[in-house]
């Protein structure tokens, strides 16, 4: 029961086909914000450790909330990156654009020396862009 | 055993994340082939895949939390166990594609073999980190850990089952099966939870990790118990449903 499938650019409406979803095509964004996503948890922890590690080793007064600052934009940016990684078909345009917030996020975090999180910024960032390009095809109800 | 990819040796990947990561790929990639043929437009359930698969996460680290530490002990660490998820994922997917207006038991059978290839890769990961290992395997063959692992910390440099890619294998054959049996579809949920509970309870018996306690009269590890409460549970709704099929095309004959 598979239903109509058409490039985006052939779509012309008509009055039965008022039901009409754009959906992306390509599965690479998905792949790499999952990838990303997942790497993104054990690279949150470790930049909360290094900064918090770090911060420690100064002498500075509010090291742990710095940590905690840094898990938790870390953590967040890869939860955001493996949510929209997994809706890039379902609404491209926006989960692309939800992409490259979180690999801007997972990326700050580069800043503590959290070399995974390069990987996870890295993969967010072409998942995005890859995101926006992709062609789109409408799926008729 | 492997727990980092190194690169540069500047970069340290963890194995299990990323093979954790590329088993939800592929189950997804599978998915996405596989629903195409029920479906018009399987999209339609990645907003339930997606929180089901974070929830799963969550009730995975809760169960073994309670395993390990709860009324029992004391110093629970931070891992997981796969029940936990499973238990948590169907609950929360059944619950999100009911109120989606999807059919509960369909919903679960197109996402069945995508659980079972994830899960294998995830077994892969277990064994490049060296979690979840076997006991010591006597004269069969094993794998000897390196220095410094946790079964070498607990048994030392000598061979243990590689338990974790038995359950691999097991998980990939069920996943061909249940792939290649498109006939069966109504039945690969059911099939699926026999056959893994089965699995399970058996290769429980050569794990040699701590396992944590669900019920310290019961003998059994946790994830026996769950298994054998899975398998009874699955085996009743299934002759349960088998019956009303059975009256309604009765019925259906009668009138």
């Amino acid at each position: 029961m598979a239903g109509q499938r058409r490039p985006a650019h052939y779509y012309y409406p008509d009055k039965e086909e008022h039901m009409a979803k754009i959906r992306g095509t390509s599965s690479a964004p998905m792949i790499l914000g999952i990838v990303g996503g997942l790497l993104g948890i054990p690279a949150s922890f470790c930049a909360g450790a290094c900064v918090a590690g770090i911060g420690g080793a100064a002498g500075s007064a509010n090291a742990s909330e710095m940590g905690s600052f840094y898990l938790g934009m870390c953590l967040l940016g890869s939860l955001l990156g493996l949510v929209f990684g997994f809706l890039s078909k379902r609404s491209p345009k926006f989960s692309g654009l939800m992409l490259i917030l979180a690999a801007m996020m997972t990326g700050f975090t580069l800043i503590a020396g959290n070399m995974i999180a390069l990987i996870c910024a890295v993969l967010f960032l072409v998942g995005g862009a890859m995101s926006f390009a992709q062609k789109t095809e409408v799926v008729v109800e | 055993m492997n727990p980092f990819i190194q690169i540069f040796d500047v970069i340290s990947i963890p194995s299990y994340n990323l093979l954790a990561g590329l088993g939800i790929v592929t189950g997804m990639l599978f998915f996405e082939r596989d629903a195409r043929r029920y479906l018009t437009d399987p999209t339609d359930y990645y907003l339930p895949i997606v929180i089901t698969v974070i929830l799963s996460f969550g009730g995975a680290v809760l169960l073994q939390w309670y395993l390990e530490s709860g009324i029992h002990r004391g110093g629970a660490g931070f891992s997981m166990t796969f029940y936990g998820g499973l238990i948590t994922g169907v609950a929360v997917f059944s619950i999100i594609s009911r109120i989606m207006g999807k059919e509960v038991l369909h919903s679960l059978n197109l996402f069945t073999p995508s659980l079972a290839i994830a899960h294998a890769f995830g077994r892969i990961g277990c064994f490049l980190a060296g979690c979840c290992y076997g006991s010591p395997s006597g004269t069969a063959p094993g794998v000897v850990y390196p220095t410094g692992s946790l079964p070498w910390m607990r048994y030392g440099a000598i061979p243990i089952h590689p338990v974790q890619l038995y359950e691999a294998g097991g998980l990939v054959l069920l996943f061909c099966a249940l792939a290649l049996f498109r006939k069966g579809f109504h039945y690969r949920f059911s099939i699926y939870a026999v056959t893994y509970g089965i699995l399970r309870f058996a290769l429980e018996f050569l794990r040699g990790d701590d396992r944590g306690i669900l019920f310290e009269s019961i003998p059994l590890s946790p994830a026996q118990i769950i298994s054998i409460v899975f398998v009874v549970s699955v085996l009743i709704i299934m002759i349960g449903e088998k019956k009303i099929r059975s009256n309604l095309n009765l019925q259906g004959l009668s009138s």
